[in-house]
Parts: structure tokens; sequence; C-alpha cells
């Protein structure tokens, strides 16, 4: 603990780097961004409940449709002919797909209602969310922690590597210090820096962007269960290696495939379906999903904890392949 | 002629070390390119669907022709919730943009911080007020304009985009400034100084094996990510000074990096991938700046990924010529001319307390 400390680098990866990612995240991604949303209805009237959510829908002339797509007055037009037997036409822009989705939406509706269809019109009503939506720095704080859980920890593994490669850790247990002693140590030390990491990015969002993370208890269920992950992958590796180098390599191809499949790099409903799947059976993508679950407020704990389940299974499977390996590497 | 040859077989020395550490390969080849498509598929996906969550209190006839239909808007993907108590989670967690309770009324609910709820909302209303029967559907055109003014590079080559400039960095920052650092660790440059091998033709291959091992990475990443996701990257030599500016600031950084952090080499991967990352995400490598907030706009500048973004997605969206990404070449060469004239007076240094400590 006294050479991380006095470990500048060291201070930068557990501190400085969660901080300043969680900054930048979360002010970059804290407010939704604006999708342009006028769109023109020409040859038809504009329906009396023209409201399209907050659509901004309004009669435009035919001829003046497509240049005002073009220019970016509007994002999309519903051009109604004359002629009823010719179709509806919707402009839409290239760079507007949503805005040409909903017009393509409202021009199947005027097509219907020109062809005569039966009208099912359906009443609508708007239902409270109830508590508020998570925001930037509550949906995007548990992806940063987890991401420095997942690449942090295993600095302290390397450093066993380091110790076995430069003698230091034979000396140690030439001593009378047992190596199981040694082991308890590092793997303390590296749950204090992955437990560190998390508390680093909870500061700083609920401090600087007001992020609301929910029951604490059940919060530092989940830190502490996605921690031990980290400390039984790292210890895994340290275990399998047999050079700092190797170490360093397969850290980080492990942590990148975590990342990757845990919806770390994008929102997991933008995955596809069946990476969706996966990320939900990741320990990582389980420790995002529950800090989710716990940060919406919504259910009783014991179904927002659901995922805990996984990642005690991961911890357990990983930790019992580390232990029977990290044997070898204290004795060589 | 002799200087040639010895900057020349420095140079070579340093990419023989580089190229053949595996995991620098992998940073090469394999990394950009699937981080590109995980990033470009979610981003194309982001600015096209609508995922909407249904949750039927009463299953019928009605409400599964009515989930049918929905299903089949434009953009819609449904997700069926059992209950209310796991619909009003999804959308409060941002896992759909708006829910649907199928019941009479038809109950909606949205998402204010979700940028495609109201779209979303939109389409279902729309869709009720009209039959779901799929029989009695118009018909209806749709037609495509490009509005060239306006456009941003969107899906997979954006993210193609952001890949190349992200991994230019990292692996000339991190990784090829690691092997300068032990390098001054296992006093080579002692060693160097002691040789008849000027110190200008150390200090140019150095330099010049970085550059070298930039270009060919982000012609690479354009290479393959065009062949793999039909990615395009604007007229052929405006992107290619691009490119080469990018990779003169990297190699400059990359230099400063390795003389200047006195560190580990694991601490000093994770101090520099912290920096480059960070630099990344403010410069719009990972999103587009078109999304984040104003002031993000502006402070991203003092980035040169920015830089490089945004000549980049005017070559490729708007369809620019060099004259409309002069500021953008003006900036990264400033960047470039002033880490590069740095990472040279350090390296000189070096070398010159190199040859005084011999």
């Amino acid at each position: 603990v006294r050479r991380l400390l006095h470990d500048p680098a060291a201070l930068i990866a557990i501190i400085a780097a969660p901080f300043l990612l969680t900054i930048i995240t979360s002010v970059s991604l804290g407010a939704p961004p604006k999708i342009h949303t006028g769109i023109g209805i020409a040859g038809a009237p504009v329906p009396a409940n023209a409201a399209q959510g907050d659509f901004s829908v309004r009669s435009v002339g035919a001829a003046d449709a497509p240049g005002m797509v073009r220019d970016g007055t509007l994002a999309a037009a519903v051009v109604v002919p004359a002629n009823g037997s010719a179709p509806v036409v919707v402009v839409g822009s290239k760079n507007n797909v949503i805005a040409r989705e909903v017009a393509t939406s409202i021009a199947h509706t005027i097509s219907d209602a020109r062809a005569g269809a039966p009208v099912e019109s359906t009443a609508v009503e708007p239902l409270p969310l109830g508590r508020k939506p998570l925001d930037g720095a509550e949906v995007y704080g548990p992806v940063i922690a987890v991401f420095f859980v997942l690449f942090g920890v295993g600095s302290i593994s390397r450093r066993l590597q380091s110790e076995r490669a430069d003698g230091t850790l034979n000396r140690l247990l030439s001593s009378p210090i047992r190596p199981s002693v040694v082991l308890a140590s590092k793997g303390i030390v590296m749950f204090g820096v992955g437990v560190v990491e998390v508390l680093v990015v909870i500061l700083t969002t609920t401090l600087l962007f007001g992020a609301d993370w929910g029951n604490p208890l059940a919060v530092a269920l989940v830190t502490l269960a996605i921690v031990a992950f980290g400390v039984a992958l790292a210890t895994m590796i340290a275990a399998v290696t047999k050079s700092s180098a190797q170490a360093q390599g397969l850290e980080y191809a492990a942590a990148m495939a975590l990342v990757a499949l845990g919806g770390h790099i994008v929102p997991v409903r933008n995955l596809p379906s069946a990476a969706q799947t996966i990320a939900h059976y990741t320990p990582n993508g389980a420790a995002i999903e529950a800090f989710g679950n716990i940060a919406s407020g919504t259910g009783s704990t014991a179904s927002q904890l659901a995922p805990l389940m996984l990642m005690l299974a991961a911890i357990f499977v990983v930790g019992v392949i580390a232990m029977s390996r990290i044997r070898s590497v204290l004795v060589t | 002629m002799i200087w040639l040859r010895q900057t020349s077989a420095i140079m070579r020395l340093f990419l023989r070390r580089f190229a053949l550490t595996p995991l620098n390969l992998t940073s090469i080849f394999v990394t950009p390119i699937l981080i590109a498509l995980i990033f470009g598929s979610a981003d194309a996906r982001a600015v096209s669907e609508l995922p909407i969550g249904v949750q039927v209190s009463h299953p019928s006839a009605a409400a599964t022709a009515f989930v049918k239909a929905l299903d089949a808007e434009p953009g819609v993907v449904v997700h069926v919730y059992k209950t209310n108590v796991g619909l009003v989670r999804a959308v409060r967690r941002n896992d759909v943009a708006a829910g649907v309770v199928y019941a009479e009324p038809l109950g909606l609910v949205g998402n204010p911080r979700d940028p495609v709820s109201t779209a979303s909302l939109a389409v279902v209303q729309s869709l009720a007020r009209r039959s779901p029967d799929p029989t009695h559907t118009g018909e209806v055109t749709v037609s495509e304009l490009a509005t060239a003014a306006h456009s941003h590079q969107t899906g997979l080559p954006r993210a193609a985009a952001g890949m190349l400039v992200y991994f230019m960095f990292v692996n000339v920052c991190c990784n090829a400034s690691l092997l300068l650092m032990e390098d001054r660790r296992k006093g080579v440059f002692q060693r160097l100084a002691s040789s008849p091998i000027p110190q200008s033709s150390i200090v140019t291959g150095e330099v010049i094996g970085r550059l070298f091992i930039a270009v060919v990475q982000g012609l690479l990443v354009a290479l393959v990510s065009s062949v793999v996701l039909g990615a395009t990257w604007g007229a052929t030599l405006p992107f290619t000074l691009v490119v080469v500016e990018i990779a003169a600031v990297a190699a400059g950084l990359s230099v400063l990096i390795g003389v200047g952090l006195n560190t580990s080499a694991s601490d000093a991967l994770i101090t520099t991938n912290a920096l480059v990352a960070s630099a990344a995400l403010l410069g719009g490598c990972f999103w587009s700046l078109q999304i984040v907030p104003r002031t993000m706009q502006i402070l991203a500048l003092i980035t040169p990924n920015a830089w490089a973004m945004r000549a980049i997605d005017s070559l490729v969206a708007r369809g620019g010529g060099i004259s409309d990404i002069a500021v953008d070449l003006l900036v990264l060469a400033g960047f470039a001319i002033a880490l590069l004239g740095l990472a040279i007076v350090r390296l000189r240094r070096l070398t010159v307390v190199a040859g005084v400590a011999r």
C-alpha cells in the first residue's frame, strides 16, 4: 500500500483516470442529444391531433417540401398527391433516419384513411414514470466503475510476476512469512484498489452530477461482488502466466473481451440481439445491470440484485481455478 | 549515405522490436476493426431503431395484432415485458425508449432523457389512429435525399474513423513509447553514444520509425474497414494528408512520453492509456461530437483527435476537398510541429546526456 501511495502512476490509474473519464463521459452524455424533429405535411390537412409526441408537424407546400428537407428546415416530409390513386410519398433525409421513420408511420395513417380503411382509433393516455429516469451519470457511472475494476486490479497481479522475476518474492518466501500471507496481502491490496476505483466514480457522479445510485447497501454488495470477480480474475491470470509481460497481455485481452461482450462500449440495447443476451451472462454485464436496477428503484431489492447470482457463480469458478494454480507461482 | 544507412538501421531495429510483440500486432490488425464493428453497428442502431417495450395486461387476439403491427412499424423493435414493474424499470433504465401498456385506453410512458423517446411515442400514437390489420395498409413510397451541407457520418463509417484515430495514438503513444523507456532503463542510449552512430541518426531513426508505424496503422485500418465494414474515406490525397499529420502528432507524443515518463512499464501503460483514452473520449472518437453539449464541443478542440475527426467527417460525409479541411490540416500541423519539435529536443538532450555519462 505504501508503494502504491508513493507511485504517481498508480495514483493516476486508481484515482485520477476514473475521476477524469467519469467527468468527460457524464458531461458529454449527460444531456440527451437533440434530434431534429420538424415534419412537414403537404397536400393534406395536418391531423387534428398532430402532436406526434414532441415531433412538430406542420403544413407545407408540396413543391417546397423536398427543398426544405434538403436544406435542413424539415427533418422529413409527407407529400400527399392530389391524384387519389398515387401513393403517399415520404421525403426523408439520409442523415435523419428516425424522422423518416416517424414520417413513414404518419404517411401510413394518412394513406389508410385515403384508401377508406376502417379506422380503429385507440384512445391513448400518458402514464407517469414515477421516479425520474436514469441520467447520463447514472447510466454511465457503473459502466466506468466496472471498466476500471477490470483494468485496474491486474496491476497488483503483475507486480507479483515482477517480484517473482526480480527475486523479491523468493526472498520474501524465504523469510518466516507464509505463502498464504503473501498471497492474502496481495489480494487485500487488489481488493482495496478495486473498491477505491468504484468509490471514486460513485463520489464523482454523486457530488458533481447529482447521481442517485440507489440503496447504498445494495450498491455495496454489487461493488464487493464485481471487485471480488476482478481479484479472482487477476489472480487466475497471475497463476497461469510465467512473466509480467504475459500477464499484461492476457489481462488486456481478457479485460477487452469482457468490456466488448459486457456492454461497456455501447448501450446494450443497441447491440445485436445475440450480443444483448451474451452481455447479460458476463459478470461485468451482470454488475452493470444490477447497478442499473438499483438506481432505477423499481421492484424489490431481491429482484434488483438478481444478477448478483451470476456474478457469485463466476467468482466461484474463476476463484477455484486461481487458487488451484497460484501455489505454483509462489513456490517456483 | 552512411548517415542514411545508420538512421535506417535504428529505424528497422525499432520496427522489428515493435512488430514482434503479439499485443502490438493485435492492436494494429484486430482490435480496431473489432471495436469499430461493435461501435458501428450500435451507432447505426442508435440513430435508426426505436426500441419500445410493451406489456399486455390481458392477452387477446387484438393485443397480439397490435404488438405485431407495432413491431412492423419502420424502425420499431418491440420488447415484451410480463409485468408493469419490468416495463417501468426498462424505461427508467433506458433499456427501451418508451413503454406501452396494452389496455383500454392504451397507456404510454416515455423517458424524457431518451433521444428517441418522442419519436417512439409518435409512432405508437400514429399506429393507434389506424387499424393494426396490415391488409388495410395504403401504399407509401419513401425517397431519401442527401443533405450534403448538414451531413455527418454515422454508423460503421463514423466508428471506423473514430477507431482509426484512436488506435493510431494507442499503438504509437502507449505501446511504442514503452520501447523508448525500456531503452533508457537498459542504458541503450549510453551504448549508442559510444558507437560511431551520430546523434542525429538516433533521433531521426526513433522518430521516423514511430511515424512509419502510425501511418501504416492508419492506412491499414482505413483499408480493412473499407473492405470489411464498407467505410469510405473521401478524396485520397486529403485523407492521406490527414493520416500523415495524425501520425506526426502521435509520433511526437510517443517520443515525449518515452523520454519523460519515469515509471515501470506496467504503470506507464496505464498512464498513457488513460491519457490517450481521455483525449479520444473528449475528441469524439467514441461518439459523435454532434450529440455532446456545446461546451464539450469547444473543449474537444484542445485535442488533436477532434481536429482529425472534423477533417475526416468533412471529407467523407460532405465530400470535401483540401480547401474544406485547410483549417483542420493547419491545426494538426501545429500540433505536430510543436510535439515533434519538443520530442526531438528532449531526445537529443537524452542522447547528449548519455554521451556525457559515457
